[in-house]
């Protein structure tokens, strides 16, 4: 990708997140990226493709997040996994800010982020399978809720940062960390607990 | 935007599920899966004595492993069974020589080896 190009998005990404699709025209996209609004219209015709090649490069990220699963077999994939989201929504929170607004206008776009969201949840789910199989969480109460356990550590990877910035606190990767782990600590078994012990040491 | 592939979620759960079990049944081995050949370290020095029984209407040919050293230690493990006993007694003389460290049988147990006390 050219710098112009790279430029715009990068422009209509904050723009985005500042005011919400619905109210950014080109001209604005055109200023932030410091350029005329012939040459924005030169590399992307209109405002809907600017949407879509930011979008794009948001799903790219999001695919590097689910083809990191289980690249470590043990609960360091799950730490691993939150560090990852942290970065991911944190460089893409212009999404959160507009996602009523991608639900009623961009039906491949939104059909897209559905995907996403299945087969995270999915993944989740998983993950949490081969840990309890593993012995690192106990059996009784987890099996029982695994659905929901896994939607509620998504719902909270997804928008706790959002949550966040509406509270005006500030967030970094550690509170992140923290917030997700006590979703699954009450599930830990002693072995669990020790593993996650040494690897919230080591980082 | 590209037509793209998209599996159900059904499908993504099985391949999960896959890929879960790859990952258990191929993790690297472990010192503590060796241990075993220490365990058993002891089996070097046995003298083995093969032994055909009849048993369920066939000959059952196991081997006796007996410790040279302590004769109380020892291990019983049967092989398999021969509906013959000219055959059974065949298998269990080419088994012993197989399992034993000295084929020629130079290893055997004494019985001043076992310290009985007579009063």
């Amino acid at each position: 990708m050219g710098e112009t190009k790279q430029n715009i998005l990068l422009a209509a990404e904050r723009l985005f997140f500042l005011h919400g699709i619905a109210n950014v025209r080109l001209q604005q996209i055109a200023d932030e990226a410091g350029i005329s609004v012939g040459n924005l219209a030169y590399h992307y015709r209109n405002k809907e493709a600017i949407v879509e090649a930011v979008y794009e490069k948001m799903f790219g990220d999001f695919e590097s997040l689910l083809a990191g699963y289980l690249k470590s077999p043990d609960l360091r994939d799950f730490d691993e996994l939150f560090l990852a989201c942290y970065h991911t929504f944190t460089e893409n929170a212009f999404y959160l800010n507009n996602i009523w607004e991608i639900n009623r206008n961009y039906e491949e776009l939104r059909s897209r982020w559905q995907q996403f969201n299945q087969k995270m949840v999915v993944q989740i789910k998983k993950r949490i399978q081969f840990n309890l199989e593993r012995g690192a969480f106990s059996h009784s109460p987890l099996l029982s809720q695994l659905d929901e356990v896994a939607q509620n550590l998504w719902l909270t990877s997804t928008f706790w940062i959002s949550q966040q910035l509406l509270l005006g606190k500030k967030h970094n990767p550690t509170r992140y960390r923290k917030a997700l782990w006590s979703l699954l600590t009450p599930y830990l078994t002693a072995a669990g607990t020790r593993e996650l012990e040494l690897i919230l040491t080591e980082n | 935007m590209s037509a793209r592939l998209s599996i159900s979620e059904k499908a993504y759960e099985v391949m999960l599920d896959r890929v879960n079990q790859t990952l258990r049944h191929d993790m690297p081995g472990q010192a503590a899966d060796l241990t075993f050949t220490q365990q058993d370290f002891w089996l070097q020095d046995t003298q083995v004595i093969d032994r055909v029984d009849p048993c369920r209407g066939q000959y059952q040919v196991s081997l006796l492993f007996v410790h040279i050293w302590n004769p109380l230690r020892w291990l019983l493990r049967t092989i398999r069974s021969y509906p013959s006993s000219l055959r059974a007694n065949q298998a269990a003389h080419f088994m012993r020589r197989q399992a034993a460290k000295d084929q020629r049988g130079t290893l055997y147990v004494r019985e001043s080896f076992i310290h009985l006390e007579n009063n």
